[in-house]
């Protein structure tokens, strides 16, 4: 099991570990069904064009806000608790179509990150806020928020 | 400025919905996204865990236990079927997910019957950045538990 991180070893300033993903078609018709998500928008690529105006495919947010929701899981490890998290949309992402079965095409890497912004201690809770977001391979950022987070704490 | 029928919107609350959580629901959602937690997949080690068993990735709340026919959205109650339906009938036919913020207080788990009420909280016209005019609008949702405790709050905002 991965190493937990406690409220005194984390400071403001510091990088939550970045998280790699990347959408595929594939991976959107799954997640549109296992969230309940059936927006064409997402699997169609005529109507994501014609219909919603959009340069094709593009992916949920709900999918993005997992992976940065997944990121944080990470990081805090089992003992931690994503007490609060805001995202906000601010950017399309595009899924890379598959190649084989099992591998996609080349196309765009997302990355999720994060930073330490604040710690505090409110009602016997050790908290830490953060600044989260998602930059696809040109640097851009497609989704910004914040969390917060409960820690276990060594004292 | 915003149509009569579309300021009608706020205060407006949906029938709550009741949604049942199931293991293979919520690894469903842990699949999608790639995600391999033991605390998601592994019964064993998720009970020598603090939370004594599997519990659901944040922002999953099960499915509805009854038709709702509110396609494409299954979360959506009759309340958002409301607020679709009139933002279209007032010309905004298309939506978009512009941001969602949530708070969690409790796990959700395998099992646990949750009754999702929402509240439309905000409506307002904006002109575009192009020209033409966008909708905004806010759902509030709160999400209780078969104890009657408060396991999560959303607010789900969308540009029309």
């Amino acid at each position: 099991m991965k190493k937990q991180i406690y409220w005194e070893d984390v400071n403001i300033g510091q990088e939550i570990p970045t998280l790699t993903k990347i959408a595929t078609t594939m991976m959107l018709v799954k997640w549109a069904g296992a969230f309940g998500d059936y927006n064409p928008l997402h699997f169609e690529h005529d109507f994501a064009v014609n219909f919603m105006r959009s340069p094709g495919i593009i992916v949920h947010g709900t999918l993005k806000r997992q992976m940065l929701i997944q990121m944080v899981t990470d990081w805090i490890g089992v003992d931690g608790w994503l007490q609060r998290i805001s995202t906000q949309f601010k950017g399309m992402d595009y899924p890379r179509p598959m190649k084989s079965l099992g591998e996609p095409l080349d196309g765009d890497t997302l990355l999720c990150k994060g930073k330490v912004t604040g710690k505090s201690e409110k009602d016997g809770k050790h908290l830490v806020e953060c600044e989260i977001w998602m930059e696809n391979s040109k640097g851009e950022v497609t989704t910004s928020g914040t969390a917060t987070v409960i820690l276990p704490s060594k004292s | 400025m915003t149509s009569e029928g579309l300021k009608g919107l706020i205060g407006k609350k949906g029938k709550p919905a009741v949604h049942k959580v199931e293991l293979s629901g919520l690894r469903k959602i842990a699949d999608a996204v790639g995600n391999r937690d033991p605390l998601y997949w592994d019964d064993e080690y998720a009970a020598s865990t603090r939370y004594g068993g599997v519990i659901a990735p944040p922002d999953h709340f099960g499915w509805p236990v009854k038709w709702g026919s509110n396609l494409p959205f299954m979360s959506s109650s009759d309340l958002g079927a409301e607020l679709f339906g009139t933002a279209a009938q007032a010309g905004y036919v298309r939506a978009i997910n512009a941001g969602m913020e949530s708070e969690y207080f409790l796990p959700v788990r395998p099992g646990d019957t949750l009754v999702i009420s929402g509240e439309i909280v905000g409506i307002e016209e904006k002109e575009g950045k192009k020209g033409g005019k966008m909708l905004f609008s806010t759902i509030e949702q709160t999400i209780v538990n078969q104890n009657g405790d408060i396991v999560a709050k959303q607010r789900i905002m969308t540009i029309h």
